[in-house]
C-alpha cells in the first residue's frame, strides 16, 4: 500500500499473571491497536504475541485466546447487543455452548461482581453509561477470562460512573486475580494500577511504577499528556524547597504530607 | 438581556407511560459576552436545557426571549434565531459530510444565500478562529483528520454563520488531554477577541471551572447553584460531591485540610491556584 502506516514499531512486553497495567498515549500513539493485538483482533505484521504460550498467529488456538482475553471497548452502546442485562451477560456463554445450569451461576456470579444483580431484568438502554460498562465488563468475565483488556472504557462517563468502573476494575485484580490492561485519557485512573506504559507513535516511551512514571513531567507534557493534578503541585512545592514527596498520587497521601507544615 | 428564560418546564412524552419531567421550573438570564459554564451529572437535563434556547425543542410551559424575541409566539422567524445561536452538538464530528473542508465549512454561509465572495471570505475568517491554515486544509477532505481536527472544523461550520453566542455540547469528550486542552484554548480565544458569548456543556469539571466565568449546576432538572468558580468550590464542595461530579484533586485536597482544621481557602481551580495558597500558609520549612 502506498499510505502504509506504522502504527505499532519494535514492542516488546511481558504482563505478568495478576498484573494491573495502564496504558497511556495521545490519540493515535498506537494504544488501541496495541490492545487489538492482545486477542488475535490484529495480528503482528512481525514478531510475535504470546498469551499463555500460545502465539496469537497460530489459528487453532485464535477461539481460547479469546475466551482468555475479555475486551471491553469504549462506547457501552456498541457492545450490548441483549435485551434484558443478564440476556446480554449469558450471550457470550451460550456461543461457547455453556450448559444452562452453569451458564445460570456464571451470569449470577458475573452480575454480583460488578454489583449489578437488581438490574438482572433490566432493559440495557435504560441503564446509566457506568452501569452499562459494568454489564460489558459481566459480559467478558462470566466467560471466566484471566486478562482484562479495557480500552478507554471510561471516555464517555460522568465523573460517577468513572468511579463506578474504576473501582470495580480495581476488585477484578485484588480479589479475583484477573490481569488487567487498562487504556486512559485520565491520569488519576492510570494512577490506580501497578505498571504504567506511555506509548509515543507506536513506542513504548515510558514505562514504570505509576509513581516513576508520573513524575517525568517535562517528558509526559511532550508526549500530549497529563500528570494528576496532586502530583503536579506536589512536584511544584518540592522545586520550592519543601520537603514533600514528589511522588505523590494520592490526595489523601498529600493532605497528610502537608499537614506537618501547616 | 440576550437570552432570558422564565420558569421554563419540559416534560418528554407527555401523557405517555414514559413521561418524564426534564426540566423543572428554570429561570436564568445570559447576557451578551457572558463565558458560562453548565455542568451536572448524566441526564440532569443540561443538553434538554440548551436545545430550547435555540428553539430545536419548545417548553412544556414557560417563556424564552432572545434578545427580546418571544421564540414560541406565533410567527417568530425561528431560522434568524439560530443564525444568532450556534449551536455544537456532542461529538460534532459525526456530522461532517461535505467532501472536502472548504464546502464544509461553506454550508451554512450557502444556504444563507451568500455570494460566493462572501462565502470564500466567511470560510477564511473561521479557520483562523479555529487556527486551521486556510491553503493547507480548504482541499483535504474533513474525513482524512484527527478527532480533535474534525472538531475544529464542525466548530469552523457554525463560526462561519457568524452567531452572536456560541453553545459547545461536551466540546472535549473523548479527545486526549493535549487535544482537549487545544479546544478550549479555542474557544478562550474567540470568546475574547470576539467578545462571543460561550455556554460550553460538559461535566468535566476541571478544565471547565478553569475556563469559565460563571458556573451553573444543574441537578434534577433544576439549576440549584449559579455563581463564580472559586465561590462555589469553596462553599458548595460537598454539593457537588453528593450529586456525583466530583471536585479536580486540588480543591478536593484544600478541602480535606480544612476539614482537619486547617486555615486555608479551599476555592482553589487549579494547581497554581494551590501552590500559591499554600505556599502563604506553610510555616517556612525547607529540605533538610
Amino acid at each position: 500500500m502506498k499510505d502504509q502506516i506504522e502504527a505499532l514499531d519494535s514492542i516488546n512486553l511481558e504482563i505478568k499473571k495478576g498484573d494491573f497495567i495502564s496504558i497511556i498515549g495521545s490519540n493515535g500513539s498506537g494504544k488501541s491497536t496495541l490492545a487489538k493485538h492482545m486477542n488475535c483482533l490484529l495480528l503482528p505484521t512481525s514478531g510475535d504475541i504470546w498469551v499463555d504460550e500460545m502465539n496469537t498467529k497460530d489459528k487453532s488456538k485464535t477461539w481460547e485466546i479469546r475466551r482468555k482475553v475479555g475486551m471491553v471497548f469504549q462506547n457501552p452502546d456498541n457492545q450490548i447487543i441483549a435485551t434484558t442485562v443478564e440476556d446480554d451477560i449469558a450471550f457470550g456463554l451460550e456461543n461457547i455452548g455453556i450448559k444452562t445450569k452453569l451458564m445460570r451461576e456464571r451470569v449470577d456470579w458475573a452480575l454480583e461482581i460488578v454489583e449489578m444483580q437488581e438490574y438482572k431484568k433490566s432493559e440495557p438502554h435504560l441503564l446509566s453509561g457506568g452501569q452499562k460498562q459494568r454489564v460489558a465488563i459481566a459480559g467478558a468475565i462470566a466467560l471466566h477470562s484471566s486478562y482484562l483488556v479495557l480500552d478507554e472504557p471510561t471516555a464517555m462517563l460522568d465523573p460517577q460512573g468513572r468511579k463506578e468502573v474504576i473501582n470495580i476494575v480495581k476488585k477484578l485484580n485484588l480479589e479475583e486475580n484477573i490481569t488487567i490492561v487498562y487504556i486512559t485519557h485520565f491520569m488519576e485512573e492510570a494512577a490506580e494500577s501497578n505498571w504504567v506504559i506511555a506509548l509515543d507513535k507506536g513506542k513504548i516511551a515510558l514505562i514504570g511504577k505509576p509513581e516513576e512514571v508520573f513524575t517525568q513531567i517535562d517528558i509526559l507534557k511532550q508526549l500530549r499528556l497529563d500528570v494528576p493534578q496532586i502530583t503536579e503541585l506536589a512536584l511544584k512545592l518540592n522545586k520550592r524547597g519543601i520537603d514533600i514527596s514528589p511522588h505523590i498520587l494520592k490526595v489523601e497521601d498529600m493532605v497528610e504530607s502537608l499537614c506537618l507544615y501547616i | 438581556m440576550f437570552i432570558h428564560l422564565e420558569n421554563i418546564c419540559f416534560t418528554y412524552s407527555l401523557g405517555m407511560p414514559f413521561e418524564t419531567e426534564v426540566l423543572k421550573n428554570i429561570n436564568l438570564d445570559i447576557d451578551n459576552g457572558e463565558f458560562i459554564g453548565l455542568i451536572g451529572h448524566t441526564g440532569c437535563g443540561k443538553t434538554t436545557l440548551i436545545q430550547h434556547f435555540n428553539g430545536l425543542l419548545t417548553p412544556t410551559s414557560g417563556k424564552i426571549y432572545v434578545e427580546g424575541i418571544d421564540l414560541n409566539k406565533k410567527g417568530t422567524n425561528l431560522r434568524l434565531v439560530r443564525q444568532k445561536i450556534g449551536l455544537v452538538f456532542q461529538y460534532p464530528e459525526n456530522q461532517l459530510f461535505e467532501e472536502t473542508i472548504y464546502q464544509e465549512i461553506a454550508f451554512g454561509p450557502r444556504k444563507l444565500g451568500l455570494s460566493e465572495e462572501k462565502i470564500e471570505k466567511r470560510v477564511r475568517e473561521a479557520l483562523k478562529m479555529v487556527d486551521l491554515d486556510y491553503n493547507l486544509y480548504i482541499e483535504r477532505s474533513p474525513f482524512s483528520l484527527s478527532g480533535g481536527e474534525m472538531r475544529r472544523v464542525a466548530l469552523a461550520s457554525i463560526l462561519s454563520i457568524r452567531p452572536k453566542m456560541l453553545i459547545l455540547d461536551e466540546p472535549t469528550a473523548n479527545l486526549d488531554p493535549q487535544g482537549r486542552d487545544n479546544i478550549l484554548f479555542e474557544i478562550e480565544k474567540i470568546h475574547y477577541n470576539f467578545g462571543m458569548t460561550v455556554v460550553l456543556v460538559s461535566h468535566n469539571m476541571e478544565k471547565v471551572a478553569e475556563t469559565v466565568k460563571r458556573l451553573l449546576v444543574m441537578h434534577r432538572g433544576e439549576i440549584i447553584i449559579d455563581g463564580a468558580p472559586q465561590e462555589i468550590f469553596e462553599k458548595h464542595a460537598n454539593d457537588l460531591v453528593k450529586m456525583g461530579l466530583g471536585l479536580p484533586q486540588v480543591t478536593e485536597c484544600m478541602h480535606k485540610l480544612k476539614a482537619k482544621g486547617k486555615d486555608v481557602y479551599a476555592g482553589v481551580l487549579t494547581v497554581d491556584d494551590a501552590e500559591s495558597e499554600l505556599l502563604k500558609k506553610m510555616k517556612r520549612t525547607t529540605k533538610k
